[in-house]
């Protein structure tokens, strides 16, 4: 960097910087990147052709053109994960198969193709529909052949268990971690055995081992196998993760696999703990390793497991991860977790659904207070419910030591002393200052915590006399007063959740919380507090001034519909705020509808929104139009709960944390619910399902981007009936489980998914087929790939087949358009015909 | 306890430990050698650069240790930067690029992040002309090798 050298440019900083860099990039400012100049195309295309995956239409179809053919050529061994998931995808970038030397009857010899891609880390193998089985394994075999540099493989298609056990065995000596999304049909103690030996982690989503996969004991083929296969040692593996049965041949299968792995194994998830616990060939062998479970799910204990067996569980591992049935946490059991805290990273304790079940609870306050004082290494702390208040009394744990800062997930309800506010006469007063002064306390513990992402306090506590449950009276205020600030350093939170709680969260808590928490994604329940600043006292409108004297307004008592756009205020003159105020007062109740900017403005001054309320007219409707694009969370939030509105209609954007909060609490009037745009929101499918559920008379309902995946799961829908049936719009996307037409013929499994999966989509129709109103029905639509979070079409979707249920959808007469587009349905002939037939009205599909 | 840091052009900066020790690459220089009045040598940081990373981590010397964030996901968000960082940032490019440098250097993992995110945060959602602007950047590719290399390139926007 000598004062004679160029300036550094991208181009020139090191490598390692520009790894750095290009993570906050997408793949999109890359394309544009490349095109700039000589220099930065050289730099970055490597990185640009890094991943291959495809994701839209539009991308498919410009991977299979020529010129991008020629380019892949040159640009493959920059390739470092390639993913397919497609027919077409397999057939034009796999090696192809080539005769090389070809004489009738003479001699024939063909060979694979050289592929482009040579140093390949990551293959990820999806399914693809109808194919010819194992069409592509020669293809794929000689794929992996050229890229032993492989260290990530994951499958979800079906190959020949032998095939695939080859090239797992023999053709990545680098892999790392191998994820076998398939039911492994093969012989598992094979599979185990001759695992590479760098792998780290190992998923199977299930085995079946049969009985036929064993050779019988003293046969010779048995000796010969034996002999033959040496198992390889596995010193590298960290975490296994098998699923599926081993139908009683866990020892066989297991022991000189479970030998071979060494100390570095920490997780051995799945069905793990069932196979071992009480095994003693088992036992031995994680013994012989090192091996210790130290992680406990709930699934792995017995429902009617006795208290001294618990007990004895808890006590016997170094657990690290705990997760348990309140009603499991008996006098015994409680001893044994707090003798046995000190190395928990994870505590949770989830309710059974029944509250009379819970109150078999023994856990205490004074536990509670003993386990944070002595799990220096925790991260996430659960607690459903603590004995009777359900809540954990802030005196006894908060004011003590705790052993960690370093809590990641919060995860319970917090009772303090509260004065009502009605009550406080003096500000002096000493149970006042008492209950401020621990709030304050409560709140710097919970700051110190500055790694924490979720923060879940709210939601109803049980009475303890009636054992009914009501909301948290007793609970924090959360204003800043009260010591909201002491949370300002809790950079990295996401959630709150403060459903259900007495609290005095108002428009300068909210502003704080999104200035002070920049990653804060969702807020819940804060706007259900009962002290909004309703009825802010007007200010700057008493001023009887000689304009005012001078002219006299006129009435508009017939006025309806009040639209104007444009700039009204100016921040610097307080009386800008006057021109609407006036005009609006000599209006009627006859005026409904403000348009243009107006809402805008009522929004923001509380003038305006007087003089609305002078002449009766109430806020109804929110529309996009009224909101900016970057307007503020709180704002949009603020006007949702406090006006009963019948429309929304927003940008994605818009709706965020807080906003989401207050719709939950508000959406029973709406009638027309729109959020458009792909913006990221803070909606997700759960949302929706309490939205649809409450909403009685809901006749529009429009939703472009959710979440994560930017659909509603069937799950979320059927959880709960729909308030209204009144719906004649209905647009957004709906996830179901789909079994995918090439996994049909592998064994009873996949019968049973595919029964399952009609199942849901029957459901599901049912449950769309009851809005006969119903005139649009839109669910078509690119979605968001979990994997790569890039947009492709919907997989997990509904059929639409008449095997799959599209009859349910008969008494939908009104509807006059479907749009399924995007979406992987096998809809034929049939399916038309019946369309036309039930549908009076000409309906267009658009497919 | 100050410590003195040289620039490359010999100029001297007084600071205290705390604040030196941001660098992990001084706090460890600090630890091998041990209490010393010596004047520790930054023969790749000039004097101008050194004066806005001191200034840096002045402002930040109570910040917590950071922490390595596990997300899975490998596309990282660069909107979240503080406001007065933000500020800090506002140098012309060539600062810029020499603040990221010597942060690289010093081993200074958030100031090297909040550059990147800069970076990132000017590049985004811009075409190559806009790029070019903001960059400085003279475009040397005759029209058609831009209409090839866009051709070539044109499926991995995932739009």
């Amino acid at each position: 960097m000598s004062s004679f050298a160029l300036p550094p440019t991208l181009a020139t900083i090191p490598t390692e910087v520009l790894e750095t860099l290009l993570p906050y990039l997408c793949q999109n400012d890359l394309c544009q990147c490349v095109l700039t100049c000589r220099e930065w195309n050289r730099t970055l295309i490597p990185y640009l052709w890094r991943t291959l995956a495809v994701n839209s239409r539009r991308q498919f179809e410009g991977l299979c053109n020529d010129e991008v053919q020629q380019a892949l050529k040159k640009n493959g061994p920059f390739v470092r994960e390639l993913q397919l998931d497609h027919k077409t995808l397999y057939n034009l970038l796999l090696p192809l198969l080539e005769t090389l030397f070809f004489e009738p009857g003479i001699e024939e010899h063909v060979a694979y193709k050289i592929s482009p891609f040579t140093r390949l880390h990551t293959l990820e193998l999806h399914r693809i529909k109808k194919y010819p089985k194992n069409c592509f394994d020669g293809r794929i075999f000689a794929l992996v052949r050229q890229n032993p540099t492989i260290k990530r493989f994951k499958i979800s298609m079906q190959m020949d268990p032998n095939t695939l056990l080859e090239l797992v065995k023999q053709h990545m000596p680098n892999l790392e971690d191998l994820d076998l999304d398939i039911t492994w049909q093969g012989n598992v103690k094979e599979l185990l055995e001759t695992l590479p030996g760098k792998l780290r982690t190992v998923r199977i989503l299930g085995v079946q081992h049969s009985a036929s996969h064993q050779l019988a004991k003293g046969s010779k083929a048995y000796y010969a196998n034996m002999a033959a296969r040496i198992v390889r040692p596995h010193h590298a593996l960290e975490t296994l993760d098998i699923s599926g049965s081993l139908n009683g041949q866990e020892e066989d299968v297991l022991v000189r696999f479970l030998k071979s792995c060494s100390s570095k194994l920490r997780a051995f998830k799945g069905k793990g703990f069932t196979w071992c616990c009480g095994n003693d060939a088992l036992t031995q062998a994680l013994l012989s390793i090192g091996f210790v479970f130290t992680e406990l799910y709930i699934s792995d204990i017995p429902y009617y497991i006795p208290d001294d067996d618990l007990a004895g569980i808890i006590s016997n591992r170094p657990w690290v991860v705990l997760e348990l049935n309140t009603r499991h946490m008996r006098s015994m059991a409680v001893d044994a977790l707090v003798e046995n805290c000190d190395d928990l990273t994870v505590l949770s304790l989830v309710e059974p659904s029944n509250y009379h079940l819970a109150k078999a609870c023994t856990l205490t306050d004074t536990h509670m207070r003993i386990i944070v004082s002595k799990a220096k290494n925790l991260k996430s702390l659960h607690i459903q419910s603590i004995l009777m208040a359900h809540t954990i009394m802030s005196r006894d744990v908060f004011m003590s030591d705790w052993a960690t800062t370093t809590l990641e997930q919060i995860s319970f309800k917090i009772e303090v002393p509260r004065v009502n506010m009605d009550e406080i006469i003096d500000e002096e007063d000493e149970p006042f200052q008492t209950s401020r002064h621990i709030q304050r306390q409560v709140f710097r513990r919970l700051g110190q915590h500055k790694h924490l992402k979720k923060l879940n306090i709210g939601g109803k506590v049980t009475d303890p006399s009636s054992g009914l449950y009501k909301i948290q009276y007793n609970c924090l205020e959360l204003t800043l007063e009260a010591g909201l600030d002491e949370l300002r350093d809790l950079k990295r939170l996401e959630v709150l959740n403060v459903r259900n709680m007495d609290h005095r969260i108002g428009v300068p808590e909210l502003e704080w919380m999104v200035h002070n928490w920049p990653r804060l994604n969702l807020v819940l329940g804060a706007l259900e507090g009962p002290d909004l600043p309703n009825d802010k006292p007007v200010q700057g409108l008493k001023s009887d001034d000689a304009n005012i004297a001078t002219r006299k307004v006129r009435s508009h008592r017939a006025l309806e519909s009040f639209v104007i756009d444009g700039m009204l205020f100016e921040e610097e003159e307080e009386e800008e705020k006057d021109v609407l105020f006036e005009f609006l007062k000599s209006c009627s109740s006859e005026l409904h509808t403000l348009g243009g900017l107006v809402p805008t403005w009522g929004i923001e001054h509380v003038a305006i929104t007087e003089a609305l309320k002078s002449i009766g007219f109430i806020w109804k409707e929110l529309r996009r139009e009224a909101l900016s694009p970057d307007e503020p969370d709180g704002r949009v939030a603020y006007f949702i709960a406090n006006y009963p509105l019948t429309l929304i209609d927003a940008h994605a954007q818009n709706v965020g944390p807080m906003s989401v909060g207050a719709l939950l609490e508000n959406c029973d009037n709406l009638t027309v619910f729109s959020i458009v745009g792909s913006g990221t929101t803070a909606l997700t499918g759960a949302h929706m399902q309490t939205i649809l559920s409450r909403a009685r008379h809901s006749k529009f309902c429009q939703v472009h981007g959710i979440v994560d995946t930017h659909m509603i799961s069937a799950r979320n829908i059927l959880m709960s009936e729909w308030a209204s049936t009144t719906l004649e719009h209905l647009e957004f996307k709906i996830e179901v489980p789909r079994v995918h037409d090439e996994e049909i013929a592998d064994g009873e499994d996949q019968a049973v998914a595919i029964l399952n999966s009609r199942d849901v989509q029957r459901k599901l129709l049912q449950r769309l087929g009851q809005q006969k109103q119903l005139k649009t029905l839109a669910l078509g639509g690119m979605v968001i790939t979990p994997i790569t979070g890039q947009p492709g079409n919907q997989r997990n979707c509904l059929e639409f087949s008449l095997e799959a249920g599209l009859d349910e959808l008969e008494d939908l007469k009104k509807l006059e358009l479907l749009e399924i587009h995007h979406m992987d349905h096998p809809v034929g002939l049939p399916e038309l015909e019946w369309m036309a037939e039930n549908w009076p009205r000409s309906v267009r599909v658009r497919r | 306890m100050p410590v003195t840091l040289t620039s490359l052009d010999n100029q001297e900066f007084k600071v205290d430990k705390e604040v030196a020790e941001r660098s992990i690459l001084i706090k460890n220089m600090i630890e091998d050698v041990g209490e010393s009045d010596a004047p520790i040598p930054l023969p790749n940081v000039s004097a101008a650069v050194l004066t806005k990373v001191i200034e840096y981590c002045e402002h930040h010397r109570n910040d917590p240790v950071q922490v390595q964030d596990e997300t899975d996901d490998p596309r990282k968000r660069s909107n979240d930067i503080e406001e007065w960082d933000m500020k800090f940032m506002q140098v012309d490019q060539e600062m810029l690029f020499e603040i990221i440098l010597a942060a690289n250097y010093l081993d200074i993992k958030p100031l090297l992040d909040v550059g990147c995110k800069t970076v990132a945060n000017i590049i985004k959602g811009k075409t190559p002309e806009e790029i070019r602007k903001a960059f400085n950047i003279v475009n040397d590719f005759t029209p058609e090798e831009e209409a090839q290399i866009k051709k070539e390139n044109e499926w991995a926007e995932d739009r």
